[in-house]
């Protein structure tokens, strides 16, 4: 199966680089595109701007609202709730991206080396995780790492290691990565289909000629599956890097946070003070804090992968 | 602090839906006079004399005063859990629509964190319900007076007696000052059908295979733990993984260790107040101490308050530390098996008892049918929606005498009076005292029993963020 090169995608798109090339502005067009960007406004920049205003404010919720500046933001700064939320971020970085891309990769040169019919029952098999509703991966796991009648301590109890069996949720030093696997679970199947796909496109010469200058495996991924894959894996690192900030649903309703503040990121951060804790300023500073940081690191890894293609071009 | 009670919640939140407010038909207020149809449904020959109607009408249907004619369609909050049943509220609303049949009752029914977290969204909405439900203190009930969201509701209190129908211990934890900022005087805001306090449930038969009675010091207590734990089973039962229920493994032991008064200072501001007092160390020390001893069981930081029912429910644990908003699965698995009692005090010691009204109904300002929201409030903490409420297991809010047979249910009612007289040592939850508290208290309070913070460093966070709050 080939992507056509007419069809639009974001891997195409970054493909044809038009991502990069700034074409003669078509008034034409941008008629066409005029209600979509009003729409967008309405539901996206309003919204930002004005949770960008409060974050100059202290507010309440419901009284008056003052005005204070940029003190929400420096305030940040030396908040230390704040530095862990970053903190957990990071890690859940590690988990919602690297771990995912590493399995999704490996699935997916399996997948792309077994009949067409095994292929198709498996990878719906293992994307089903990726289509559930984050509420109920956190609800399931949850019964999974219960610690006296969860799943989980009972396998361990059933083969004789109940030495190991622990309170997975409620373990200060366990929770964050325990809450990572189930990031990861829910992630990877968007990078396998992805990869796969990827693998499918690439032409099968380029396997064949390996083969025939003595590649093995490795040396057929190491050469062929990963460079073919480079467009795949900047889609896979840009979703899973906004994935790993917006993991609030799921942490929500696995942890809220705890114990203490093992599992706090920085959007349930958002929630606890503009929603419980009346401080709607700070929460905004904290969610256009996030956005930037986002912002610039998406910008980053594109920079990146636009700079490496320049590089190619001209070698 | 309050509770969301997991397991139950779960359970009917299975069953439960929520109504969406859908219909406003009429604008209501009007005072035209009453043609009430009897619960029977026959015209009652009654025009223009609500009063005479009272005095004529028993306390099985609802007798409301200034009474609208006009079909309307009142739309009110309701508590999931901690309040009657559906099934109790649904037998209510019919005997409301047999007696008022120009009356559309619109329920919508929350979970504790749920009004918490849309109540403000909603109260300050263009056409909010018109009765809300909400939590106490400065926690919720105080910006929303202070934004005048809410309806004071003296002249009500007086036309159906509510002063008189509740203890003003229960009432005082409702009043508030109507610029919001001064709690615990002046107009009654909230009515609450219920009525809660923290204590602690006993298994009966594991505290009697231990060949111990109820504890009646806090060195008799102490004892039980200990034995509890040398016989294999969990001395106090905790999970607290929903955050506030860690809350009361500190509160327990701080109305053993700082005086009333203090307490009292810190939730109503009356005077100057701090968490980081010796007292209130001491208490934090010895949440932690348990912690450390393993009385609250494997895992419980990691577990829902209803897993830890389930354990005390499968007779692993001697006792379970946490309020009579969680008797309904308890009493449903154990009956008169378990019962409530205070943690005894130390001798000559502070002596008080987290308690106080539970969420409570009020009525919205921009509320165009406020008097039929009186009585229908009036309707739901009355005489039958307590026996009501009483039948399930519960404790309601008004002066009640307790006529079962159930022991359970007396045991409940037994220690709730004796928190209560001579010197009333109810004080309320300690979140009350400060918009952002009940969250914080949560994760702190967890870091406290799994040892991450010492008992100095937890009263001094706490008093941080105490001190950051203005009423």
């Amino acid at each position: 199966m080939t992507v056509p090169k007419t069809a639009w995608s974001p891997v195409a798109l970054v493909r044809r680089g038009s991502i990069r090339s700034r074409r003669a502005l078509d008034l034409g067009g941008v008629l066409y595109v005029l209600p979509a960007l009003a729409f967008l406004a309405l539901v996206l920049l309003l919204p930002v701007a004005m949770t960008a205003g409060l974050s100059l404010t202290s507010w309440d919720g419901l009284g008056p609202i003052k005005w204070v500046g940029l003190a929400n933001y420096t305030a940040l700064l030396s908040d230390p709730i704040v530095t862990t939320a970053m903190g957990n971020a990071v890690v859940m970085t590690f988990f919602t991206l690297a771990i995912p891309i590493v399995i999704g990769l490996a699935t997916a040169i399996v997948l792309s080396r077994i009949t067409r019919r095994l292929r198709t029952l498996w990878r719906t098999l293992l994307f089903l995780p990726a289509v559930i509703a984050p509420v109920v991966v956190a609800v399931g796991w949850r019964l999974v790492y219960e610690p006296t009648t969860g799943l989980l301590n009972g396998l361990l109890g059933a083969v004789g290691l109940s030495g190991l069996a622990k309170p997975w949720l409620g373990d200060f030093g366990l929770a964050l990565p325990a809450t990572g696997v189930v990031a990861t679970w829910m992630e990877y199947g968007l990078v396998m289909v992805l990869f796969l796909a990827g693998i499918q496109r690439i032409s099968p010469e380029l396997f064949d000629a390996a083969k025939v200058d003595g590649a093995g495996l490795m040396g057929e991924v190491r050469h062929v599956t990963i460079p073919g894959l480079r467009y795949e894996l900047l889609v896979a690192v840009v979703v899973t890097l906004i994935d790993s900030f917006r993991n609030f649903a799921l942490i929500f309703n696995l942890t809220k946070g705890g114990p203490g503040n093992a599992t706090v990121v920085p959007v349930l951060e958002v929630y606890r003070r503009g929603i419980l804790h009346g401080r709607v300023g700070s929460a905004s500073a904290i969610g256009i804090t996030i956005t930037v940081v986002l912002v610039l690191l998406v910008l980053g890894v594109l920079w990146l992968v636009r700079r490496r293609g320049g590089d190619e071009a001209a070698g | 602090m309050n509770r969301s009670p997991g397991g139950i919640g779960h359970r009917r939140m299975t069953v439960a839906v929520a109504f969406v407010a859908a219909l406003v038909t009429a604008c209501g207020g009007n005072q035209a006079t009453t043609s009430p149809t009897s619960a029977a449904g026959t015209p009652a020959a009654t025009a223009g004399a609500p009063t005479a109607a009272a005095t004529a009408t028993s306390d099985r249907e609802p007798n409301c005063q200034n009474m609208t004619t006009d079909a309307v369609t009142l739309n009110y909050w309701d508590d999931l859990n901690e309040n009657l049943s559906d099934a109790g509220v649904a037998k209510l609303d019919a005997a409301f629509k047999a007696k008022y049949p120009n009356v559309t009752l619109n329920r919508t029914a929350k979970t504790f964190s749920d009004i918490l977290t849309t109540e403000k969204l909603q109260a300050s909405a263009p056409t909010p319900p018109d009765i809300l439900i909400t939590n106490g203190g400065y926690a919720l009930l105080g910006p929303l007076v202070a934004a005048g969201l809410m309806k004071a509701l003296d002249d009500y209190a007086t036309a159906y007696g509510w002063d008189k129908r509740f203890p003003e211990g229960i009432n005082r934890q409702q009043r508030f000052s109507t610029d919001g900022k001064t709690y615990g005087t002046g107009s009654l805001y909230t009515v609450a059908p219920t009525a809660t306090y923290v204590g602690l449930f006993v298994h009966k038969a594991n505290l009697a295979s231990l060949g111990l009675s109820e504890p009646k010091t806090f060195a008799d207590f102490e004892a039980s733990l200990a034995a509890a734990k040398a016989k294999g089973l969990v001395p106090l039962v905790q999970g607290v993984s929903e955050g506030w229920p860690a809350i009361h493994m500190f509160t327990t032991f701080e109305n053993l260790k700082v005086p009333n008064d203090q307490l009292n200072n810190l939730v109503y501001h009356t005077a100057p107040a701090s968490f980081d007092t010796p007292e209130n160390v001491a208490a934090a020390a010895i949440a932690q101490d348990y912690g450390k001893k393993g009385y609250f069981g494997e895992g419980y930081l990691g577990k829902t308050a209803q897993a830890a029912i389930d354990e005390f429910n499968a007779g692993k644990a001697l006792y379970f530390l946490q309020g009579t908003y969680f008797s309904a699965p308890i009493v449903q698995a154990l009956g008169d098996g378990a019962e409530m009692i205070l943690v005894p005090g130390t001798e000559g010691g502070p002596f008080s008892v987290t308690g106080g009204p539970g969420t409570a109904f009020g009525i919205s300002s921009k509320s165009k049918i406020p008097d039929l929201a009186a009585c229908y409030i009036d309707w739901r903490t009355g005489q039958y929606a307590s026996e009501l409420y009483v039948a399930e297991g519960g404790l309601p809010a008004m002066n009640f005498t307790y006529t079962g047979t159930s022991t359970f249910t007396k045991s409940v009612f037994d220690a709730w009076a004796k928190a209560s007289s001579p010197n009333d040592a109810i004080v309320p939850y300690i979140d009350f005292a400060a918009t952002n508290l009940l969250d914080f208290m949560s994760s702190e309070s967890q870091q406290l029993v799994a040892g991450q913070i010492t008992p100095q460093q937890y009263a001094t966070d706490v008093q941080g963020q105490y001190a950051q709050f203005t009423p």
